[in-house]
Protein backbone atom coordinates (compact mmCIF):
# COMPACT_ATOMS: atom_id res chain seq x y z
CA UNK A 1 0.00 0.00 0.00
CA UNK A 2 1.12 3.39 -0.60
CA UNK A 3 2.12 6.48 1.06
CA UNK A 4 -0.80 8.27 2.47
CA UNK A 5 -1.05 11.91 1.23
CA UNK A 6 -2.60 14.68 2.68
CA UNK A 7 -4.12 17.16 0.27
CA UNK A 8 -4.71 20.60 1.77
CA UNK A 9 -6.17 22.74 -1.25
CA UNK A 10 -9.37 24.25 -1.25
CA UNK A 11 -9.69 24.13 -5.18
CA UNK A 12 -11.63 21.32 -5.95
CA UNK A 13 -11.03 21.23 -9.73
CA UNK A 14 -7.10 21.18 -8.70
CA UNK A 15 -7.65 18.67 -6.01
CA UNK A 16 -9.42 16.22 -8.05
CA UNK A 17 -7.17 16.28 -10.39
CA UNK A 18 -4.35 15.60 -8.25
CA UNK A 19 -5.84 13.04 -5.95
CA UNK A 20 -6.34 11.29 -9.85
CA UNK A 21 -2.60 11.67 -10.64
CA UNK A 22 -1.39 10.96 -7.33
CA UNK A 23 -3.77 7.87 -6.71
CA UNK A 24 -2.48 6.80 -10.26
CA UNK A 25 1.03 6.22 -8.74
CA UNK A 26 -0.03 4.10 -5.92
CA UNK A 27 -0.61 6.91 -3.23
CA UNK A 28 -3.58 6.81 -1.10
CA UNK A 29 -5.36 10.64 -0.95
CA UNK A 30 -7.37 12.27 2.54
CA UNK A 31 -8.66 15.56 2.30
CA UNK A 32 -9.84 18.28 4.82
CA UNK A 33 -13.59 17.90 6.09
CA UNK A 34 -13.35 21.59 7.11
CA UNK A 35 -10.94 24.50 8.05
CA UNK A 36 -11.32 24.24 10.78
CA UNK A 37 -8.31 23.10 13.12
CA UNK A 38 -6.71 21.87 9.87
CA UNK A 39 -3.53 20.65 11.80
CA UNK A 40 -5.57 18.49 14.10
CA UNK A 41 -7.35 16.69 11.42
CA UNK A 42 -3.93 15.55 9.30
CA UNK A 43 -2.98 15.03 11.97
CA UNK A 44 -5.17 12.25 12.98
CA UNK A 45 -6.23 11.43 9.67
CA UNK A 46 -2.66 9.64 9.33
CA UNK A 47 -1.17 10.74 6.94
CA UNK A 48 2.35 10.68 5.90
CA UNK A 49 2.87 13.57 3.74
CA UNK A 50 0.61 16.73 3.73
CA UNK A 51 0.21 19.19 0.46
CA UNK A 52 0.31 22.57 1.85
CA UNK A 53 -1.64 25.11 0.14
CA UNK A 54 -1.00 28.68 1.44
CA UNK A 55 -4.23 30.57 0.36
CA UNK A 56 -6.58 28.56 2.57
CA UNK A 57 -9.76 29.68 3.31
CA UNK A 58 -10.12 30.05 7.28
CA UNK A 59 -6.54 30.26 8.63
CA UNK A 60 -3.76 30.43 5.61
CA UNK A 61 -1.15 27.70 5.30
CA UNK A 62 1.33 29.52 7.49
CA UNK A 63 -0.62 29.32 10.38
CA UNK A 64 -1.73 25.70 9.75
CA UNK A 65 2.37 25.14 8.77
CA UNK A 66 3.19 26.69 12.28
CA UNK A 67 0.65 24.97 13.99
CA UNK A 68 1.46 21.46 12.20
CA UNK A 69 5.07 21.82 13.18
CA UNK A 70 4.40 22.60 16.59
CA UNK A 71 2.32 19.12 17.24
CA UNK A 72 4.52 16.43 14.86
CA UNK A 73 8.16 17.46 14.32
CA UNK A 74 8.55 14.75 11.86
CA UNK A 75 5.55 14.73 9.29
CA UNK A 76 6.81 16.06 6.22
CA UNK A 77 4.82 19.07 4.86
CA UNK A 78 5.55 20.16 1.13
CA UNK A 79 3.86 23.78 0.29
CA UNK A 80 2.20 24.11 -2.67
CA UNK A 81 1.51 27.18 -3.76
CA UNK A 82 0.62 29.89 -6.42
CA UNK A 83 3.06 32.64 -4.68
CA UNK A 84 5.91 32.96 -6.18
CA UNK A 85 8.30 35.03 -4.14
CA UNK A 86 11.60 34.28 -3.05
CA UNK A 87 10.88 35.81 0.54
CA UNK A 88 7.16 33.00 0.74
CA UNK A 89 9.16 30.42 0.24
CA UNK A 90 12.07 31.78 3.19
CA UNK A 91 9.01 31.97 5.34
CA UNK A 92 7.66 28.94 4.65
CA UNK A 93 11.00 26.70 5.38
CA UNK A 94 11.65 29.21 8.78
CA UNK A 95 8.22 28.01 9.58
CA UNK A 96 9.12 24.27 9.31
CA UNK A 97 7.74 23.14 6.30
CA UNK A 98 10.50 20.94 4.58
CA UNK A 99 9.67 21.92 0.65
CA UNK A 100 8.19 24.10 -1.72
CA UNK A 101 6.81 23.96 -4.92
CA UNK A 102 5.19 26.78 -6.98
CA UNK A 103 1.81 26.62 -9.25
CA UNK A 104 1.68 25.70 -12.22
CA UNK A 105 4.30 23.12 -11.46
CA UNK A 106 5.31 20.13 -13.84
CA UNK A 107 3.59 16.74 -11.93
CA UNK A 108 6.57 15.02 -12.65
CA UNK A 109 8.63 17.33 -10.69
CA UNK A 110 6.19 17.18 -8.17
CA UNK A 111 6.11 13.43 -7.58
CA UNK A 112 9.98 13.32 -7.80
CA UNK A 113 10.19 15.64 -5.05
CA UNK A 114 7.54 14.14 -2.92
CA UNK A 115 9.32 10.87 -3.30
CA UNK A 116 12.65 12.41 -2.52
CA UNK A 117 10.75 13.72 0.50
CA UNK A 118 9.17 10.43 1.63
CA UNK A 119 12.20 8.61 0.67
CA UNK A 120 14.06 10.70 3.42
CA UNK A 121 11.18 10.51 6.36
CA UNK A 122 10.56 6.61 5.81
CA UNK A 123 13.98 5.16 4.75
CA UNK A 124 12.63 1.79 5.77
CA UNK A 125 8.89 2.46 4.23
CA UNK A 126 10.78 1.52 0.20
CA UNK A 127 8.34 1.16 -2.51
CA UNK A 128 8.56 4.57 -3.86
CA UNK A 129 11.55 4.00 -5.35
CA UNK A 130 11.44 0.67 -6.64
CA UNK A 131 9.79 0.18 -10.01
CA UNK A 132 7.93 -2.81 -10.96
CA UNK A 133 6.72 -4.37 -14.72
CA UNK A 134 6.92 -7.36 -16.36
CA UNK A 135 9.11 -8.93 -14.36
CA UNK A 136 11.58 -5.85 -14.33
CA UNK A 137 12.05 -3.84 -11.26
CA UNK A 138 14.33 -0.63 -10.97
CA UNK A 139 15.89 0.27 -7.86
CA UNK A 140 15.91 3.78 -8.27
CA UNK A 141 18.23 4.33 -5.03
CA UNK A 142 21.24 2.28 -6.45
CA UNK A 143 20.41 2.76 -10.24
CA UNK A 144 19.88 -1.08 -10.40
CA UNK A 145 17.96 -2.87 -12.70
CA UNK A 146 17.05 -6.50 -12.36
CA UNK A 147 15.46 -9.39 -14.19
CA UNK A 148 15.27 -12.76 -13.05
CA UNK A 149 18.15 -13.81 -10.98
CA UNK A 150 20.19 -11.25 -13.37
CA UNK A 151 21.00 -7.53 -12.42
CA UNK A 152 22.83 -4.31 -14.17
CA UNK A 153 23.92 -1.36 -13.08
CA UNK A 154 22.89 1.54 -15.04
CA UNK A 155 24.17 5.25 -15.67
CA UNK A 156 22.24 8.03 -14.13
CA UNK A 157 20.65 9.31 -17.95
CA UNK A 158 20.21 5.10 -18.49
CA UNK A 159 18.17 5.30 -14.96
CA UNK A 160 16.11 8.46 -16.18
CA UNK A 161 15.10 6.66 -19.46
CA UNK A 162 14.20 3.37 -18.00
CA UNK A 163 11.77 5.05 -15.41
CA UNK A 164 10.27 7.04 -17.99
CA UNK A 165 9.64 3.79 -20.53
CA UNK A 166 8.67 1.54 -17.26
CA UNK A 167 5.84 4.32 -16.11
CA UNK A 168 3.86 3.86 -19.34
CA UNK A 169 5.00 -0.23 -20.47
CA UNK A 170 3.72 -1.20 -24.04
CA UNK A 171 3.61 2.65 -24.97
CA UNK A 172 4.89 4.24 -27.45
CA UNK A 173 7.29 7.14 -25.58
CA UNK A 174 8.11 10.07 -27.83
CA UNK A 175 11.83 11.01 -27.73
CA UNK A 176 10.95 14.96 -26.65
CA UNK A 177 9.10 12.99 -23.71
CA UNK A 178 12.15 10.93 -22.95
CA UNK A 179 14.55 14.45 -23.67
CA UNK A 180 12.42 16.21 -21.21
CA UNK A 181 12.56 13.93 -18.85
CA UNK A 182 16.54 14.14 -18.75
CA UNK A 183 16.02 17.84 -18.90
CA UNK A 184 14.26 17.94 -16.05
CA UNK A 185 17.32 15.82 -14.57
CA UNK A 186 19.34 18.68 -15.58
CA UNK A 187 20.99 16.45 -18.25
CA UNK A 188 20.40 18.94 -20.89
CA UNK A 189 21.31 16.27 -23.89
CA UNK A 190 20.80 17.01 -27.59
CA UNK A 191 19.38 14.00 -29.70
CA UNK A 192 22.35 12.17 -30.79
CA UNK A 193 22.97 11.69 -27.01
CA UNK A 194 19.74 10.49 -26.93
CA UNK A 195 19.97 7.95 -29.68
CA UNK A 196 23.72 6.73 -27.81
CA UNK A 197 21.83 6.49 -24.25
CA UNK A 198 18.61 4.71 -25.71
CA UNK A 199 21.10 2.45 -27.61
CA UNK A 200 23.29 2.00 -24.18
CA UNK A 201 20.11 0.83 -22.83
CA UNK A 202 19.01 -1.75 -24.70
CA UNK A 203 22.28 -3.75 -25.27
CA UNK A 204 22.24 -3.61 -20.96
CA UNK A 205 18.86 -4.87 -21.25
CA UNK A 206 19.83 -7.59 -23.85
CA UNK A 207 22.88 -8.51 -21.39
CA UNK A 208 19.84 -8.89 -19.01
CA UNK A 209 18.01 -11.40 -21.35
CA UNK A 210 15.35 -9.21 -22.89
CA UNK A 211 16.00 -8.79 -26.57
CA UNK A 212 14.62 -6.96 -28.55
CA UNK A 213 11.96 -5.40 -25.90
CA UNK A 214 13.13 -1.87 -26.49
CA UNK A 215 11.77 -0.96 -30.13
CA UNK A 216 12.33 2.10 -32.25
CA UNK A 217 9.25 3.43 -33.48
CA UNK A 218 10.56 5.52 -36.60
CA UNK A 219 8.71 8.82 -36.50
CA UNK A 220 7.23 8.79 -32.87
CA UNK A 221 9.45 7.09 -30.48
CA UNK A 222 10.03 4.39 -28.52
CA UNK A 223 8.09 1.40 -27.36
CA UNK A 224 8.73 -0.68 -24.26
CA UNK A 225 7.40 -4.57 -24.80
CA UNK A 226 7.59 -6.61 -21.71
CA UNK A 227 5.51 -9.65 -21.76
CA UNK B 1 15.56 86.39 -10.31
CA UNK B 2 18.32 88.88 -11.27
CA UNK B 3 19.29 92.15 -10.22
CA UNK B 4 18.48 93.98 -13.76
CA UNK B 5 15.49 92.18 -13.79
CA UNK B 6 13.94 93.67 -10.67
CA UNK B 7 16.07 97.26 -11.61
CA UNK B 8 13.55 97.28 -15.31
CA UNK B 9 10.63 96.34 -13.59
CA UNK B 10 10.98 99.38 -11.76
CA UNK B 11 12.36 101.52 -14.57
CA UNK B 12 9.28 103.62 -14.86
CA UNK B 13 10.00 104.57 -11.23
CA UNK B 14 13.09 105.81 -11.90
CA UNK B 15 12.52 107.40 -15.08
CA UNK B 16 9.52 109.67 -12.60
CA UNK B 17 12.21 110.16 -10.06
CA UNK B 18 14.56 111.79 -13.00
CA UNK B 19 11.86 113.85 -14.72
CA UNK B 20 10.63 114.97 -11.10
CA UNK B 21 14.20 116.05 -10.20
CA UNK B 22 14.88 117.83 -13.90
CA UNK B 23 11.71 119.71 -13.05
CA UNK B 24 11.94 120.67 -10.15
CA UNK B 25 15.65 121.81 -10.47
CA UNK B 26 14.07 124.20 -13.71
CA UNK B 27 11.46 125.43 -11.68
CA UNK B 28 13.36 126.43 -8.81
CA UNK B 29 15.98 127.83 -10.82
CA UNK B 30 13.64 129.76 -12.44
CA UNK B 31 12.55 130.84 -9.27
CA UNK B 32 15.84 131.95 -8.64
CA UNK B 33 16.94 129.96 -5.49
CA UNK B 34 20.37 129.30 -5.18
CA UNK B 35 21.90 126.12 -6.66
CA UNK B 36 23.30 124.85 -3.54
CA UNK B 37 19.63 125.23 -2.28
CA UNK B 38 18.29 123.08 -5.18
CA UNK B 39 20.77 120.85 -5.44
CA UNK B 40 19.96 119.72 -1.46
CA UNK B 41 16.75 119.77 -2.04
CA UNK B 42 17.22 117.44 -5.32
CA UNK B 43 18.96 115.11 -3.03
CA UNK B 44 16.77 114.76 -0.52
CA UNK B 45 13.67 113.81 -2.68
CA UNK B 46 15.92 111.03 -4.86
CA UNK B 47 16.61 109.77 -1.46
CA UNK B 48 13.15 109.68 0.05
CA UNK B 49 12.73 107.77 -3.30
CA UNK B 50 15.31 105.92 -3.87
CA UNK B 51 15.87 104.55 -0.15
CA UNK B 52 12.16 102.61 -0.21
CA UNK B 53 12.85 101.35 -3.67
CA UNK B 54 16.63 99.91 -3.05
CA UNK B 55 15.12 98.10 0.18
CA UNK B 56 12.69 96.67 -1.65
CA UNK B 57 14.79 95.32 -4.40
CA UNK B 58 17.38 93.99 -1.90
CA UNK B 59 14.43 91.87 -0.27
CA UNK B 60 13.16 90.68 -3.55
CA UNK B 61 16.28 89.92 -4.70
CA UNK B 62 17.04 88.37 -1.52
CA UNK B 63 13.88 86.25 -1.61
CA UNK B 64 14.07 85.07 -4.48
CA UNK B 65 16.90 84.12 -4.99
CA UNK B 66 16.36 81.85 -1.67
CA UNK B 67 13.48 80.32 -3.61
CA UNK B 68 15.54 79.42 -6.38
CA UNK B 69 18.00 78.20 -4.18
CA UNK B 70 15.35 75.69 -2.45
CA UNK B 71 13.64 74.74 -5.66
CA UNK B 72 17.38 73.46 -7.15
CA UNK B 73 17.43 71.61 -3.98
CA UNK B 74 13.94 69.78 -4.09
CA UNK B 75 13.67 66.47 -6.13
CA UNK B 76 9.82 66.68 -5.98
CA UNK B 77 9.29 69.54 -7.62
CA UNK B 78 5.58 69.88 -7.21
CA UNK B 79 5.93 69.77 -3.04
CA UNK B 80 7.95 73.37 -3.29
CA UNK B 81 5.32 75.45 -1.90
CA UNK B 82 6.14 73.18 1.46
CA UNK B 83 9.53 74.45 1.73
CA UNK B 84 8.34 78.43 0.66
CA UNK B 85 8.89 80.79 3.36
CA UNK B 86 6.73 83.62 3.79
CA UNK B 87 7.66 86.20 1.32
CA UNK B 88 6.73 89.58 3.58
CA UNK B 89 5.34 91.62 0.31
CA UNK B 90 1.62 91.62 -1.40
CA UNK B 91 1.87 90.21 -4.54
CA UNK B 92 4.53 87.31 -2.70
CA UNK B 93 2.03 86.99 -0.34
CA UNK B 94 -0.62 86.43 -3.03
CA UNK B 95 1.55 84.16 -4.89
CA UNK B 96 2.45 82.45 -1.55
CA UNK B 97 -1.08 81.03 -0.69
CA UNK B 98 -1.75 80.66 -4.00
CA UNK B 99 1.36 77.65 -4.39
CA UNK B 100 0.00 76.39 -1.23
CA UNK B 101 -3.16 75.82 -1.85
CA UNK B 102 -1.91 74.36 -5.60
CA UNK B 103 0.79 72.06 -3.41
CA UNK B 104 -2.15 70.64 -1.25
CA UNK B 105 -4.21 70.10 -3.85
CA UNK B 106 -1.33 68.75 -6.23
CA UNK B 107 0.04 66.40 -3.42
CA UNK B 108 -3.68 65.28 -2.84
CA UNK B 109 -4.06 64.29 -7.06
CA UNK B 110 -0.34 62.49 -6.79
CA UNK B 111 -1.33 60.47 -3.63
CA UNK B 112 -4.47 59.56 -5.18
CA UNK B 113 -2.50 58.37 -7.92
CA UNK B 114 -0.09 56.42 -6.34
CA UNK B 115 -2.72 54.59 -4.42
CA UNK B 116 -4.48 53.47 -7.47
CA UNK B 117 -1.52 52.50 -8.90
CA UNK B 118 -0.59 50.22 -5.55
CA UNK B 119 -4.09 49.02 -5.88
CA UNK B 120 -4.12 47.82 -9.31
CA UNK B 121 -0.45 46.72 -8.82
CA UNK B 122 -1.88 44.13 -6.31
CA UNK B 123 -4.87 43.44 -7.56
CA UNK B 124 -2.97 42.32 -10.61
CA UNK B 125 -0.81 40.18 -8.70
CA UNK B 126 -3.33 38.69 -6.83
CA UNK B 127 -4.99 37.99 -10.06
CA UNK B 128 -1.89 36.20 -11.09
CA UNK B 129 -1.46 34.47 -8.56
CA UNK B 130 -5.04 33.31 -8.24
CA UNK B 131 -5.00 32.60 -12.56
CA UNK B 132 -2.17 29.53 -11.27
CA UNK B 133 -4.25 27.51 -9.20
CA UNK B 134 -6.79 26.61 -12.72
CA UNK B 135 -3.33 26.27 -15.16
CA UNK B 136 -1.45 23.96 -12.22
CA UNK B 137 -5.35 22.07 -12.92
CA UNK B 138 -5.55 22.05 -16.10
CA UNK B 139 -1.43 20.73 -16.53
CA UNK B 140 -2.34 17.89 -14.09
CA UNK B 141 -5.40 17.17 -16.17
CA UNK B 142 -3.01 16.79 -19.12
CA UNK B 143 -1.08 14.90 -17.43
CA UNK B 144 -3.88 12.37 -15.88
CA UNK B 145 -5.12 11.86 -20.15
CA UNK B 146 -1.70 11.82 -22.06
CA UNK B 147 -1.91 12.03 -25.97
CA UNK B 148 -1.31 14.07 -28.97
CA UNK B 149 -4.35 16.83 -27.83
CA UNK B 150 -3.00 16.90 -24.35
CA UNK B 151 0.68 17.54 -26.02
CA UNK B 152 -0.91 19.94 -27.88
CA UNK B 153 -2.57 21.72 -25.16
CA UNK B 154 0.35 21.80 -23.04
CA UNK B 155 2.01 24.33 -25.50
CA UNK B 156 -0.67 27.16 -25.19
CA UNK B 157 -1.15 26.48 -21.89
CA UNK B 158 3.32 26.86 -21.48
CA UNK B 159 2.70 29.92 -23.10
CA UNK B 160 -0.32 31.20 -21.33
CA UNK B 161 1.58 30.34 -18.26
CA UNK B 162 4.51 32.62 -19.85
CA UNK B 163 2.92 35.44 -20.32
CA UNK B 164 1.27 34.98 -16.75
CA UNK B 165 4.57 35.37 -15.56
CA UNK B 166 5.68 38.51 -17.48
CA UNK B 167 2.27 40.15 -15.93
CA UNK B 168 3.41 39.46 -12.75
CA UNK B 169 6.98 40.40 -13.32
CA UNK B 170 6.16 43.83 -14.79
CA UNK B 171 4.17 44.43 -11.90
CA UNK B 172 6.70 44.05 -9.49
CA UNK B 173 9.55 45.95 -11.56
CA UNK B 174 7.77 49.08 -11.02
CA UNK B 175 7.11 48.75 -7.44
CA UNK B 176 9.66 50.61 -5.20
CA UNK B 177 8.60 48.79 -2.42
CA UNK B 178 8.55 45.29 -2.78
CA UNK B 179 11.52 43.96 -1.24
CA UNK B 180 13.20 40.41 -2.91
CA UNK B 181 15.42 38.05 -1.33
CA UNK B 182 19.50 38.58 -2.31
CA UNK B 183 20.50 34.90 -1.19
CA UNK B 184 23.58 33.07 -2.27
CA UNK B 185 22.65 32.19 -5.90
CA UNK B 186 25.41 29.77 -8.11
CA UNK B 187 25.28 30.73 -11.64
CA UNK B 188 24.73 26.90 -12.69
CA UNK B 189 21.47 26.89 -10.21
CA UNK B 190 19.75 29.60 -11.99
CA UNK B 191 20.91 28.40 -15.28
CA UNK B 192 19.93 24.77 -15.04
CA UNK B 193 16.17 26.01 -13.04
CA UNK B 194 16.09 28.53 -16.84
CA UNK B 195 16.54 25.22 -19.07
CA UNK B 196 14.07 23.11 -17.52
CA UNK B 197 11.71 25.24 -17.63
CA UNK B 198 12.11 26.02 -21.46
CA UNK B 199 12.72 22.36 -21.76
CA UNK B 200 9.76 21.59 -23.67
CA UNK B 201 10.47 24.65 -26.63
CA UNK B 202 14.02 23.97 -26.86
CA UNK B 203 14.07 20.30 -27.40
CA UNK B 204 10.57 20.44 -29.62
CA UNK B 205 13.14 23.37 -31.72
CA UNK B 206 16.18 20.75 -31.61
CA UNK B 207 18.32 23.11 -29.98
CA UNK B 208 21.66 21.76 -28.65
CA UNK B 209 23.13 23.28 -25.05
CA UNK B 210 26.44 23.51 -24.03
CA UNK B 211 27.43 24.50 -20.83
CA UNK B 212 30.64 25.79 -20.04
CA UNK B 213 32.20 25.43 -16.30
CA UNK B 214 29.45 27.48 -13.89
CA UNK B 215 30.67 26.95 -10.40
CA UNK B 216 30.65 31.12 -9.58
CA UNK B 217 28.12 31.74 -6.92
CA UNK B 218 26.75 34.90 -6.89
CA UNK B 219 24.27 36.78 -4.81
CA UNK B 220 21.08 37.69 -6.00
CA UNK B 221 17.57 36.83 -6.27
CA UNK B 222 16.89 33.83 -7.70
CA UNK B 223 13.62 33.72 -8.74
CA UNK B 224 14.37 37.14 -10.34
CA UNK B 225 17.59 35.82 -12.37
CA UNK B 226 15.44 32.73 -13.80
CA UNK B 227 13.41 34.78 -15.08
CA UNK B 228 15.39 37.26 -16.94
CA UNK B 229 17.83 34.71 -18.20
CA UNK B 230 14.05 32.88 -19.22
CA UNK B 231 13.56 35.68 -21.33
CA UNK B 232 16.94 36.00 -23.10
CA UNK B 233 16.29 32.28 -23.77
CA UNK B 234 12.88 32.96 -25.23
CA UNK B 235 14.17 35.51 -27.14
CA UNK B 236 16.60 32.90 -28.60
CA UNK B 237 14.04 30.20 -29.15
CA UNK B 238 12.12 33.09 -31.23
CA UNK B 239 14.83 34.11 -33.69
CA UNK B 240 16.56 30.60 -34.51
CA UNK B 241 18.65 28.77 -36.90
CA UNK B 242 18.27 25.41 -38.86
CA UNK B 243 20.52 23.65 -36.71
CA UNK B 244 20.13 26.00 -33.50
CA UNK B 245 22.55 26.30 -30.81
CA UNK B 246 22.41 27.54 -26.90
CA UNK B 247 25.95 27.79 -25.28
CA UNK B 248 26.67 29.14 -21.61
CA UNK B 249 29.77 30.08 -20.24
CA UNK B 250 31.07 32.71 -17.19
CA UNK B 251 33.90 35.07 -17.14
CA UNK B 252 35.28 35.76 -13.42
CA UNK B 253 36.49 39.40 -14.15
CA UNK B 254 37.93 41.37 -11.40
CA UNK B 255 34.81 43.64 -10.62
CA UNK B 256 32.34 40.91 -11.25
CA UNK B 257 31.37 37.85 -12.99
CA UNK B 258 30.02 38.08 -16.14
CA UNK B 259 27.01 34.93 -17.55
CA UNK B 260 26.84 34.77 -20.98
CA UNK B 261 24.54 33.39 -23.14
CA UNK B 262 25.16 32.80 -27.33
CA UNK B 263 23.33 31.33 -29.69
CA UNK B 264 23.58 31.11 -32.99
CA UNK B 265 20.59 32.47 -34.40
CA UNK B 266 20.42 35.50 -37.25
CA UNK B 267 21.80 38.18 -34.69
CA UNK B 268 20.26 42.06 -34.52
CA UNK B 269 20.99 44.59 -37.34
CA UNK B 270 23.32 46.81 -35.79
CA UNK B 271 20.54 49.49 -36.21
CA UNK B 272 18.48 47.97 -34.56
CA UNK B 273 21.16 47.32 -31.10
CA UNK B 274 20.81 50.65 -29.54
CA UNK B 275 17.04 50.50 -29.42
CA UNK B 276 16.47 46.52 -27.96
CA UNK B 277 16.10 46.99 -24.47
CA UNK B 278 12.94 49.78 -25.89
CA UNK B 279 9.43 49.26 -24.61
CA UNK B 280 7.41 47.94 -27.76
CA UNK B 281 10.41 48.05 -29.78
CA UNK B 282 10.12 44.84 -32.26
CA UNK B 283 13.18 45.36 -34.61
CA UNK B 284 13.38 43.62 -37.78
CA UNK B 285 13.61 40.35 -36.96
CA UNK B 286 10.72 41.06 -34.73
CA UNK B 287 8.58 41.73 -37.61
CA UNK B 288 10.29 39.28 -40.10
CA UNK B 289 10.87 36.50 -37.79
CA UNK B 290 8.12 36.08 -35.19
CA UNK B 291 4.40 37.01 -35.34
CA UNK B 292 4.35 37.15 -31.12
CA UNK B 293 7.07 39.98 -30.75
CA UNK B 294 5.81 42.36 -27.99
CA UNK B 295 8.78 43.98 -27.66
CA UNK B 296 8.54 43.58 -24.06
CA UNK B 297 10.74 41.06 -22.50
CA UNK B 298 14.00 42.98 -22.90
CA UNK B 299 13.00 45.90 -21.92
CA UNK B 300 11.38 44.51 -19.11
CA UNK B 301 14.71 42.58 -18.00
CA UNK B 302 16.78 45.75 -18.06
CA UNK B 303 14.19 46.81 -15.88
CA UNK B 304 14.60 44.29 -13.32
CA UNK B 305 18.37 44.64 -13.96
CA UNK B 306 18.22 47.81 -13.28
CA UNK B 307 16.56 47.10 -9.56
CA UNK B 308 19.14 44.27 -8.99
CA UNK B 309 21.82 46.14 -9.52
CA UNK B 310 22.61 43.67 -12.72
CA UNK B 311 24.07 44.50 -15.99
CA UNK B 312 22.55 43.39 -18.85
CA UNK B 313 24.00 44.00 -22.23
CA UNK B 314 23.39 42.47 -25.89
CA UNK B 315 25.44 41.85 -28.50
CA UNK B 316 26.01 40.35 -31.96
CA UNK B 317 30.48 38.70 -31.99
CA UNK B 318 31.54 38.40 -35.49
CA UNK B 319 31.18 34.56 -35.40
CA UNK B 320 27.51 35.59 -35.56
CA UNK B 321 24.14 34.55 -33.44
CA UNK B 322 23.90 37.23 -30.33
CA UNK B 323 25.97 37.27 -27.08
CA UNK B 324 23.76 37.98 -23.90
CA UNK B 325 25.81 39.37 -20.86
CA UNK B 326 24.40 39.62 -17.88
CA UNK B 327 27.02 41.15 -15.24
CA UNK B 328 27.11 40.39 -11.75
CA UNK B 329 28.99 43.13 -10.60
CA UNK B 330 31.27 43.07 -7.30
CA UNK B 331 30.37 44.84 -4.74
CA UNK B 332 28.81 45.49 -0.66
CA UNK B 333 25.11 44.70 -2.63
CA UNK B 334 26.27 41.52 -4.31
CA UNK B 335 28.30 39.99 -1.55
CA UNK B 336 27.30 38.17 2.11
CA UNK B 337 30.16 39.53 3.87
CA UNK B 338 32.26 41.68 1.38
CA UNK B 339 34.08 38.49 -0.14
CA UNK B 340 34.91 38.33 -3.56
CA UNK B 341 32.97 35.91 -5.23
CA UNK B 342 33.67 32.08 -4.44
CA UNK B 343 33.87 29.67 -6.88
CA UNK B 344 32.78 25.88 -6.39
CA UNK B 345 34.12 22.94 -8.08
CA UNK B 346 31.41 20.71 -9.79
CA UNK B 347 31.13 17.56 -8.33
Amino acid sequence: MGFAVFLAEDDLHLRGELSALLERYGYRCLFPSGYEDLAGQILSSGAQLVLLDLGLPRYDGYHVCRDLRARSAQLPIMIVTSRSDELDELMSMNLGADDFITKPFNPQILLARMARLLQRAYPSGGGASVLFAGGVSLDLGSGTVRFGDREARLTRNEVLLLRQLLRQPGQIVSRDALMNALWQSDQFVDDNTLTVNVTRLRRTLEELGLKDVLITRRGQGYQLLLS
Amino acid sequence: MTLSALLKEKLPHLLGLVFVLLFTAALLSLLRVPPSATLFLCLVTALCVLLPLGGEIARKLRFYQDMEGRLDALDEKYLFSEVMVEPGFPEGEFLFSAARTMGASMAEAVGDARRDIGEYREYIETWIHEVKTPIAAARLCLENHPGPLADSVEDSLFQIEGYVEQALFYARSGAVDRDYAVRSLPLSQAVSAALRRYARPLIEAGFRVELGELNAVVCSDGKWVEFILGQLISNSLKYRSSAPKLTFFQEVKRDGVVLSLLDNGPGIPPEDLPRVFDKGFTGANGRKLSTRSTGLGLYLCRKLCARLGLGLSLSCPPGGGTLSALTFPLGRFHLAEGQPYKTVTSP
